[in-house]
């Protein structure tokens, strides 16, 4: 997350007051930018966040394919080979 | 200019261009309105929703190109923008995946169709490679890390000398203007060839009506 317009601003006039703060400000600044939690497993090195978004997209694909597809009532599906009849409705 | 009465029409580049275009696609397949009923599979809505979200990727990077790129780090509308460019990238990888995996089980690639699904495989590769860029033009530390971390696996394959991931000007321009045509134009290609081609036949399912042949 990045430091707030305030927090930017408090640390610059630290700054300004004592340039040897600056060791301070980096570490200051990187503690606010900590970017979360990891999960390590071998080479793999992947936030928790990212992870539960590759859990949600493997979810969603498993109810992609488990899912029923809504048919419109002006559907005419004959021995598996159906069309949508636009044509007809809208005339 | 009128041709003369009974004279065939004389050969020029506009009307073979014409005639080419015309025939890319086959006659009431550039939108139709009548569809096979396998068809209706929620993966094709993946595929339009990619689509849909890119076109959000591209309009939210519209506007912060407009800002510049450190215009996010200092405005609450920048920040929010910032951030719907973000999550619409989330959502355009997201959908893709999933239309990738389903296409991939049902073997998209038969009837002829090797072409639609290599232009995805691109698509995807090439849309990589543009978030991979995005990374680098965040002008924080975090693009400041990435960019040191990769410039070894960039060099590693001998292309540091004309892609340096270290210089952020090039870097943004990558991002913002050749990496996106190259997605938009190859997105283009893979929806003409769906729609030259049609969409592929469930694997048990009716004879194609494009190749002829039964899976």
């Amino acid at each position: 997350m990045a430091p707030t317009r305030d927090e930017t601003a408090a640390l610059d006039r630290d700054l300004e007051r004592s340039p040897d703060r600056a060791e301070r400000y980096v570490v200051t600044v990187a503690g606010v930018l900590e970017a979360g939690k990891y999960v390590h497993w071998g080479v793999l090195n992947v936030s928790v966040t990212n992870l539960a978004i590759i859990a949600v997209i493997i979810v969603v694909f498993l109810l992609a394919i488990l899912l029923p597809f809504p048919h419109g009532a002006d559907d005419d599906v004959e021995e598996g080979v159906g069309v949508r009849r636009d044509e007809e409705r809208s005339s | 200019m009128t041709a003369s009465a009974g004279a065939p029409p004389r050969a020029s580049w506009t009307t073979g261009l014409r005639n080419r275009l015309a025939a890319v696609v086959p006659a009431g397949q550039v939108l139709p309105d009548r569809q096979p009923a396998y068809v209706a599979s929620w993966i094709y809505v993946f595929g339009v929703a990619t689509l849909a979200a890119f076109l959000v990727v591209l309009a939210s990077g519209a506007v912060l190109a407009m800002g510049g790129v450190g215009w996010w780090h200092t405005s609450g509308f920048g920040h929010y923008v910032n951030s719907v460019h973000l999550w619409s990238v989330e959502v355009f990888f997201a959908a893709m995946v999933i239309h990738l995996w389903g296409k991939f089980w049902m073997a998209a690639w038969r009837g002829k169709r090797a072409l639609t699904w290599i232009t995805g495989v691109v698509a995807f590769v090439t849309s990589i490679g543009t978030a991979f860029t995005g990374y680098l033009t965040q002008s924080n530390f975090d693009s400041q890390w990435i960019s040191s971390e990769a410039k070894d696996g960039i060099n590693s394959i001998g292309a540091g000398a004309f892609f340096n991931v270290l210089n952020p000007g090039q870097m943004l321009l990558w991002h913002v203007v050749l990496l996106p045509v190259a997605v938009g134009v190859v997105a283009v290609l893979h929806v003409v060839l769906v729609r030259r081609h049609g969409v592929v036949p469930p694997l048990d399912g009716p004879e194609d009506p494009i190749s002829g042949t039964v899976e």
